[in-house]
This record gives structure tokens, sequence and C-alpha cells, in this order.
């Protein structure tokens, strides 16, 4: 999951939104010791105090907390990381089919081109 | 941080003076081999092939010893010009040292420099000279050894101070002579800064003007005393005169020095600026 | 304590002339402690200038420029880490030669990390400085500025005239070696390499600062990229 930033957009919520992709999809695994600001705004290429900003708010989400001792951590609640992770799923699917609607698709249409576009890709 | 001035100052500036340096001793050891040698000891009258050389050999050497000198006062321009004013003076110059600093480390490497090279060269001269003396057969090893601490005795006694004395102010004048030189360079240098445009020719203009200035209050003070006094004094009082004339050389290079290294490090102070 | 503290650099009133050029005409400028500002601008706008006379490298012709309070002296020189936008080391000098310089005169030069940082950019520390690439030499330089724990790191066009894996190491060399408590002052006229990587920018024109002014301030309210709303400005 690389880094790739729009310009426009605050760049704060876009490396929320990588961040939490990265431990949706287990990059950054349960538990697992998230690396330093500096290690982390010199990888994505930004300011550290954006990258701090960014953090703050995850950990406001639960996901990231922060330990006295070892830094931040990933959230141990795996029931947490599932509920993000459906939830984002559910933004997705709204998204997509508001676009389809608006494109002229009923829901039951929508369905359909769904199962065939999948199986003609399996 | 003066001393690790110094330090890299030393480091970056030894080869070239060294290297000529060396080249002058290797020279004056070759000379001196010649002139013992059977070769040198040929009557000239005999032939014209031997008269020449020598001439043309003596010729080389001396121009050896001036265009020596003059790439090393060169050279301690160059350096300093480059190390200050041009792209390394943005490392030189975002040192945290004082101006001061700066401009005394310079001045004691390059002074070292032109002491070395100027004791080289007389201690050349009077080798090559004393090599000479003893292949004419007109004085021995011995004899030499014998007559230069008379002369020394002699000049002591005309003015009339003891020996120790003479030669410590002979080291302290040498070390000041070497110091006005640089300072000289340096100023200029420094003055060449205020033109907006041709700094490296503004430099050589302050150069040339200061050169003259200085050899021209020299004239006067070595004249003036002798004008004066040759109407008071009587021969016998020619110890008063060469004193008068020591120490007024020496006070005038002392405050000269001073007013050129102020003037140098004011300018570098106050008024660097590396477009 | 008072706010001094926070201010590293302030400029007031500060005037350059060059013959007859006026290349900074009385600009009155702060910079704040903990901050990577991005000091941009056409070239020829007095970016440079501005840099120079923070160094101590130029002389103001009118005004003032105060480092922690004091015109550029010692103590502000002991305290700021300067890249040039030209390569001031001696070809003939050696790597290691140089770390050793940089040890001996800074006292906040950290050996160790320049020495870490030339190993993974695969500098030998006895290659001598010509034998290596323009590009490498000036990776070296600003590592050795970057090796350092300054207040201030004032670096003049960093990435100007790189190729994109050099600049991605540049940026990425500033901000592994970057500490909250010290600021950093990037000119360039290139913003979109580098914006992500700002906290504030100066808009620098004319020899005057046409606006100091947040990235985040600019993303928000007007909705564009900094380079975008650097466009807009100096497109009058």
């Amino acid at each position: 999951m690389a880094w790739t930033l729009d310009s426009d957009k605050p760049l704060y919520t876009q490396l929320m939104e990588i961040i939490q992709m990265r431990i949706i999809s287990g990059y950054y695994q349960s538990g697992e010791r998230l690396p330093s600001v500096r290690e982390l705004a010199a990888e994505a290429s930004v300011n550290p105090n954006t990258m701090q900003k960014a953090l703050v708010e995850l950990e406001r989400s639960g996901l990231i907390i922060t330990q006295r001792t070892s830094g931040r951590i990933i959230t141990e609640d795996k029931e947490l990381i599932h509920q993000t992770r459906k939830q984002l799923a559910e933004g997705h699917i709204q998204y997509f089919l508001q676009h389809m609607e608006e494109l002229g698709f009923s829901r039951k249409e929508i369905l359909s081109h769904i199962q065939t576009f999948t199986e003609g890709d399996g | 941080m003066l001393k690790k001035l110094l330090k890299y100052d030393w480091i970056l500036m030894w080869r070239i003076p060294a290297m000529i340096n060396l080249f002058l001793v290797v020279i004056t050891l070759l000379g001196i081999i010649f002139l013992l040698s059977p070769a040198w000891q040929m009557d000239d009258s005999d032939s014209m092939f031997f008269f020449l050389t020598k001439m043309l050999l003596t010729f080389f050497y001396i121009i050896f010893l001036i265009a020596g000198s003059i790439t090393i006062m060169v050279y301690i321009a160059v350096r300093y010009y480059k190390n200050i004013y041009t792209d390394e003076g943005y490392l030189t110059n975002t040192l945290p040292a004082d101006p001061w600093q700066i401009v005394l480390s310079k001045l004691l490497v390059s002074s070292v420099w032109i002491l070395i090279t100027g004791i080289l060269v007389v201690l050349s001269i009077l080798s090559l000279v004393a090599a000479n003396l003893i292949t004419m057969e007109y004085a021995t090893l011995e004899d030499l050894f014998i007559a230069i601490p008379e002369l020394f005795g002699l000049i002591a006694d005309e003015i009339d101070l003891p020996g120790p004395i003479i030669i410590l102010i002979s080291i302290f004048s040498a070390i000041l002579g070497s110091m006005l030189n640089v300072l000289i360079i340096f100023s200029s240098i420094a003055l060449g800064q205020l033109f907006s445009k041709h700094r490296v020719a503004g430099a050589f203009l302050w150069y040339i003007l200061q050169y003259v200035i200085i050899q021209f209050a020299n004239n006067l003070l070595l004249n003036l005393p002798v004008v004066y006094y040759s109407e008071h004094l009587s021969y016998h009082d020619s110890e008063i005169i060469t004193r008068a004339l020591w120490s007024g050389q020496m006070l005038g290079s002392i405050l000269l020095s001073g007013l050129l290294f102020f003037l140098t490090e004011i300018l570098l102070r106050k008024n660097l600026n590396l477009e | 304590m008072n706010m001094q503290t926070n201010i590293l650099v302030e400029a007031r009133e500060l005037t350059k002339i060059y013959g007859k050029t006026l290349a900074v005409n009385q600009m009155n400028l702060v910079i704040p402690r903990g901050k990577i500002i991005g000091l941009l601008g056409p070239n020829g706008n007095g970016k440079t200038t501005l840099i120079k006379m923070m160094a101590g490298l130029l002389t103001p012709t009118s005004g003032s420029i105060l480092i922690h309070g004091y015109p550029p002296g010692v103590a502000s020189k002991s305290r700021i880490s300067y890249l040039p936008e030209r390569t001031y080391l001696q070809h003939g000098t050696k790597v290691c030669d140089i770390i050793h310089f940089f040890e001996d005169f800074y006292e906040d030069f950290s050996t160790k990390k320049a020495r870490e940082m030339l190993d993974a950019l695969q500098v030998p520390l006895d290659a001598r400085l010509k034998t290596l690439s323009k590009g490498t030499k000036e990776k070296v330089q600003l590592i050795l500025v970057m090796s350092r724990d300054a207040d201030l790191f004032i670096l003049d066009e960093p990435i100007a005239g790189v190729d994109p894996a050099a600049r991605d190491y540049i940026l990425k060399t500033i901000l592994s070696n970057y500490n909250p408590a010290a600021s950093i002052l990037l000119s360039t006229h290139l913003i979109t390499d580098i914006e992500n990587i700002l906290d504030e920018v100066i808009f620098i024109q004319n020899g005057q600062v046409l606006a100091q002014m947040t990235v985040e301030q600019i993303r928000e309210e007007h909705g564009q990229s900094v380079d975008a709303y650097f466009r807009r400005i100096f497109a009058c």
C-alpha cells in the first residue's frame, strides 16, 4: 500500500485512510508496534507534524493505542478492526450503488451485473 | 577555535610552499657541489663555454629565487582570496569563529611560510657565496667560521648593543617583516571587496598603492635622519643613527601591521558580501 | 518564559541593494521554532539573498536580521546548519577529512549519524570528492548539514536540478533527521515536489514577503494545493 497522496485534499485525512487500510489489510498486525512518527513521515515523504495529527486522529478511533513505554501499537481489539473493515466496506458499497443508480441502473440490474462481472472474471 | 583554524589552514596550504622550498634546498646543494667540483675551478679565461655556462647558471639561480618568492606570495594571496571570498567562503564564513580568528590563523600560517622561505633564501645565498670563496681560495671553511662571528662582533660594536640582543632584534624584524608583507596582501584583498565589480583587479590596485606608499615612507624614514644627523653629529655617532633607524622602522612596521590587521578584520566582519 | 524563545529568526525592514538592484526590500519576517517552512518564489526574487543574510554571508544595506535576538555571529553560526546552493567542498579532500572538519568545528555534529548515512549511500570514507559524481557530492554535503543538531537548518534549493530518485532521497534524509524542536527553512521554486513536507510557506516576491501561511490553511480554506495557490497568486 503505497503512500499515494492527492495534492488538493488535506493531507492528514489521506494519511489516516492509508494507515487504516494498512491495519485492516493486516499489513500492520494487531498488537504490532507502529513505526515512529519520524519514520512514517520519512516513508511517506510528509511533514512529521501532519503525520502526528493523522495518528492522533486514529488514536481517537481506537485503532491505534499509545503506550507509555513502547510507543504506538495497533489495537489488539480484533472486533474493532473487524468493525472498521465492515464500515469501510459499507461505505464503498454505498458509494458504488449511488453512482450506479445515477447511471440509471436498478438494484436488480446492478446485482446481475455484478454476478456476470465476477463470473467472467473468475 | 584558533587552534583548530590553524590546524586546517596549515593542512590546506603547506604543499606548494614546501615544494618550492624543497626545490630551493636541492638547487642550493647542487650548486654547492658544483661550485666545489673541479669543473668550476677551471680557469674561465681558457674557455668561453665555461664562462657562459657559469653566467647562465647564476642567472637561472637568481631567476629561480625571484620566481619562487613571487610564487609563494601569489599562492598566499590566492589561498586567502579563495578560502574567504569564493565558494569555499560559504564554509569558512559560516564556521562558528570570529573574523579576527580567521584572519589571524591565515596570517600566522602565511607568515611562517614567508619566514621559512626568507631564511632559506638567505642561507642559500650565503652558502653559495661561501662555497665560491673556498673554491676561489680566498678563504677556507675554518676562516669563514672565524670570520662570521668576527663580522658580527664588529656590527655589535658599531651599534653598541650586545650580540644576543642584535640576534633577537633581527629575528623580531624578520617575523614582523613577514607579517607586514602578508597583511599588505590580505588588506588589499579585503579592500578590493569594496568594489562592486572587478574585485580581484581592485585588490591588485590596492596592493600597488600600498606598496608604493610604504616604499616611499620607508625611504623617507631612511633618509631623513641621515640628512638631519649629518649636519649635527659626527661620524662617531653612527650608532645612534642606526638605532634610530631600526627602532623607527620597527615601530612603523608594528603600527602599520596593527592598522592593516584591524582594517582586514573589520572589513570581513562588517562588510562581507559573497554575491 | 516569554515568546522570544520561540522565534528563531526575525527580519525587520531588512533591505539589501546590489549596485542598483534592490534584492530585498524592507522585508519583515518571523521564523518560529519547530516548523518545516518553505521559502517559495520565482528565481531572482530575493530568496537566496535573504538566506545569505541569515547565514552572515551578506551584510544588510539597512534594517536588521536577528537570530535568537542577535545579529549573525559566532553564536548564530554555531546554531545554524546551512546548505548553500553551490558546493563549498574542495575536490581534492577525502570524505573522512571533511567529517573530521565538521566534527572539529561544530559541537552539535554527530559523526555517527554522518557515517551511517554515508554507509547507506555506499560512499567509502576514504574516497576523494573528485571521484564522486555531482549528485553524490551534493548528497554528501546534505548529509554533513543534516548530521548536525542545529536549531535552524537552512537549505537553499536542495532539490533543484535533481532526478526524482535523488529528490526522494533528499526529502527522506531531511525528514528522518528532523528534530521537532528545530526548524527547517527550505527554499525552492519547485513547489509540487516538496509541499507535502511543509508546515508553512513564505511567498517571496520582489524582495518582500507576499504571504506567510500554513499549508493546512491553504488546503482547507482554498481547497487547493500550495502549487495551484502559488500559481494563482503569482499569475498577476
